[in-house]
């Protein structure tokens, strides 16, 4: 029985000439890579400028993409995520953690008491090494499998398991953190 | 993926990896439930989407233009392996007069209004479709009574096919008895899906329509004009009928190159066929998988593959009367995870009909678009009243009308699952094809000679305050 059409025949569609196929791996994932930006900029019209030139460049360089050495999503993500190095790189700042997290996010939170746990839990992130916050975010808020974010950010599945463990372990340990969660949570 | 899976799977995740963490599970899964509580609401903006995607048109457009100077018919057809033939001088203007990148516009520009295999579900506010309790009654909601013409040139209609053969009325009076579980119903309300039919054309055809001129007549003089249905035909092979008001793609066999055949002399298959003619039901399988593949049909919404019950009926009975020539197998419609039926209880989904003379296919049938909008409806949650409207004999209970001796035979009912119910609302002025939550209570046991494979009750309220949607054995054969 023939298979369901996925991401991979369909990039197999347009590397063939069958560019209208690309709308359907655009209806997919432009929601999914301008949140992925968006949590690593945490600034609307950054997120929104980098999923535009993550789409074009993935649009032109789509016979590029090659099946055999991972899934199409992670090429994509990969493509949004040098993109958001570069923008950091061309910024001259010495790492994306200097950046992270530099808008206040005003305009996306509306409530005060989740505006407060945001801030809390986004500081405490902040303090994470910037791979493991790359990995956790990834997780939790992307919802990616480790396959995946293996694949995207070049490291063994063994290893983001292993670093997500291991910032699992460290919030467990810290008791402020599970307090201001706790009292967030009664608020 | 909801919070709750997601937290669950994460903490699987991290047991897998250390068993001890099961130790500070409580603790861990507020971690976890807070930090996605935090996920910040990125306000993700349809304009900005709608932008980018113009953006991507004219990216691809310039790809387009580009590979144009070396386009040509011939690669056209070579590229794509298509042989059809587009009525006639249509499709050589439709190729010629018209850029490839206007369909990318159109296409690109309306992407849910094509013939998009994906299933996408748009909401709308309670009880949105009507009162669905003038359904059966064929009623609109001010009393008009509607006909059941309608359709499309190639609308199916509810539970037919080629290959179900008319049975004749039996007299015998059949007796539903529930042997099944209790279930209990919790849900007060059920969503009912309705499929978005019309597929516009106004915006792909719109150029080419303008820009036909027949000689005898001049298509731009009708400039509001939007194709309804097209044919592509393959000469001695297929006929793709393409239906955009009823959103369904019917293809068949060019009857008119086709041998006929009949039982006289000079006829090209004069022997019926016997029962040891018809191939096991894997090779029938197999048969309408490789059209499937070889057409590029999509079956993300369809389950396995199965020789429709109707047909087995019928086989199962042809020592006594006959083969018939086509069977049908049937590609069921899965919709959030549930299997659809009619309201007959048959297994409803995409046809593709099999003759047994040339083991090739000759029809493949309802292939729809997958776009619908829901609503929320009340929910019956009494199960003993739904158990006693199935011992009626469910939504369309048997009926017969004839005379003589009428024997009661009980018919087993098992326990239900949870499916759609496909029906139809004929109280509006397009016959509109709905998709309501029910109940199919199985047929464990039952005669050689009853061919249900089940009875479906409704969940939605409306439906079930209907008398007259269960039907009794007529009185005068009581009375007999």
């Amino acid at each position: 029985m023939k298979e369901p059409i996925n991401d991979e025949k369909i990039a197999e569609l347009c590397q063939k000439g069958n560019l209208e196929e690309f709308s359907r791996l655009y209806n997919k994932y432009v929601e999914k890579i301008y949140n992925f930006i968006y949590y690593k900029s945490f600034h609307k019209e950054t997120a929104e400028d980098l999923t535009s030139e993550t789409f074009l460049k993935a649009l032109k360089g789509i016979k590029k993409f090659d099946s055999s050495k991972g899934s199409f999503s992670s090429w994509l993500y990969r493509i949004a995520r040098n993109n958001v190095i570069d923008f950091y790189r061309k910024k001259k700042a010495s790492s994306i953690d200097e950046f992270w997290g530099i808008d206040s996010g005003e305009d996306i939170v509306s409530d005060i008491i989740n505006k407060e746990r945001v801030a809390e839990v986004k500081a405490y992130l902040r303090k994470l090494d910037p791979e493991k916050r790359e990995i956790v975010i990834m997780r939790v808020w992307d919802n990616l499998p480790y396959k995946e974010i293996a694949e995207i950010i070049g490291k063994s599945e063994a290893a983001c398991k292993m670093s997500f463990s291991r910032v699992m372990s460290q919030m467990r340990e810290d008791f402020s953190l599970i307090l201001i969660l706790l009292i967030a949570n009664l608020l | 993926m909801n919070k709750q899976k997601l937290t669950k799977e994460i903490l699987n995740d991290l047991y897998a990896l250390d068993s001890g963490f099961k130790k500070y599970e409580t603790e861990l899964e507020k971690i976890i439930v807070s930090l996605l509580e935090t996920r910040p609401n990125t306000k993700f903006d349809e304009g900005f989407k709608r932008r980018l995607q113009d953006q991507l048109i004219e990216e691809i457009e310039k790809i387009e233009m580009e590979r144009a100077s070396s386009f040509s018919l011939g690669a056209l057809f070579s590229g794509k392996n298509l042989s059809y033939v587009f009525s006639g001088a249509f499709l050589t203007l439709l190729i010629l007069a018209v850029p490839t990148f206007m369909f990318l516009r159109n296409y690109y520009g309306a992407p849910d209004e094509v013939f998009s295999p994906v299933f996408s579900v748009e909401s709308l506010s309670e009880k949105a479709f009507g009162d669905l309790q003038l359904i059966q009654e064929g009623q609109t909601e001010n009393g008009e009574v509607t006909g059941r013409g309608g359709g499309g040139t190639f609308a199916e209609e509810p539970g037919a096919s080629q290959t179900e053969i008319m049975k004749r009325p039996d007299m015998v009076r059949y007796e539903y008895v529930y042997k099944g579980e209790d279930v209990v119903l919790e849900e007060e309300q059920v969503e009912v899906l309705k499929r978005v039919k019309q597929i516009n054309s106004s915006g792909a055809f719109k150029n080419i329509i303008n820009s036909l001129d027949f000689g005898l007549l001049e298509m731009s003089s009708f400039p509001r004009s939007e194709v309804e249905r097209i044919s592509f035909s393959e000469g001695s092979g297929y006929i793709v009928n393409i239906d955009f008001v009823e959103g369904l793609i019917y293809i068949h066999k060019n009857w008119r190159d086709q041998p006929v055949r009949c039982m006289g002399e000079g006829c090209v298959n004069p022997q019926p066929l016997k029962p040891s003619d018809v191939p096991p039901d894997v090779k029938l399988i197999e048969i309408a998988n490789r059209f499937i593949s070889q057409h590029g049909i999509d079956l993300s919404m369809y389950g396995e593959p199965e020789v429709s019950a109707q047909s087995h009926w019928v086989l199962e009975r042809a020592e006594t009367s006959f083969v018939p020539s086509v069977l049908r197998v049937i590609y069921p419609l899965v919709i959030n995870g549930e299997s659809v039926f009619d309201e007959w209880g048959n297994r409803f989904g995409m046809g593709v009909s099999i003759n047994l003379y040339d083991l090739e296919v000759e029809s493949l049938d309802n292939l729809t678009s997958h776009k619908y909008l829901k609503s929320v409806y009340g929910a019956e949650t009494d199960f003993s009243k739904l158990v006693s409207l199935a011992e009626k004999g469910g939504f369309r209970g048997d009926v017969f009308y004839g005379e003589g001796e009428v024997e009661t035979v009980e018919i087993e009912l098992d326990t239900p699952s949870f499916v759609y119910m496909k029906t139809w609302n004929y109280t509006q002025k397009e016959p509109e094809e709905l998709l309501v939550p029910s109940l199919m209570f199985p047929v464990i046991s039952a005669p050689d000679s009853f061919s249900r494979q089940g009875v479906v009750i409704p969940l939605v309220e409306g439906l079930l305050d209907m008398d007259n949607n269960v039907r009794d054995v007529p009185p005068l054969l009581e009375a007999q």
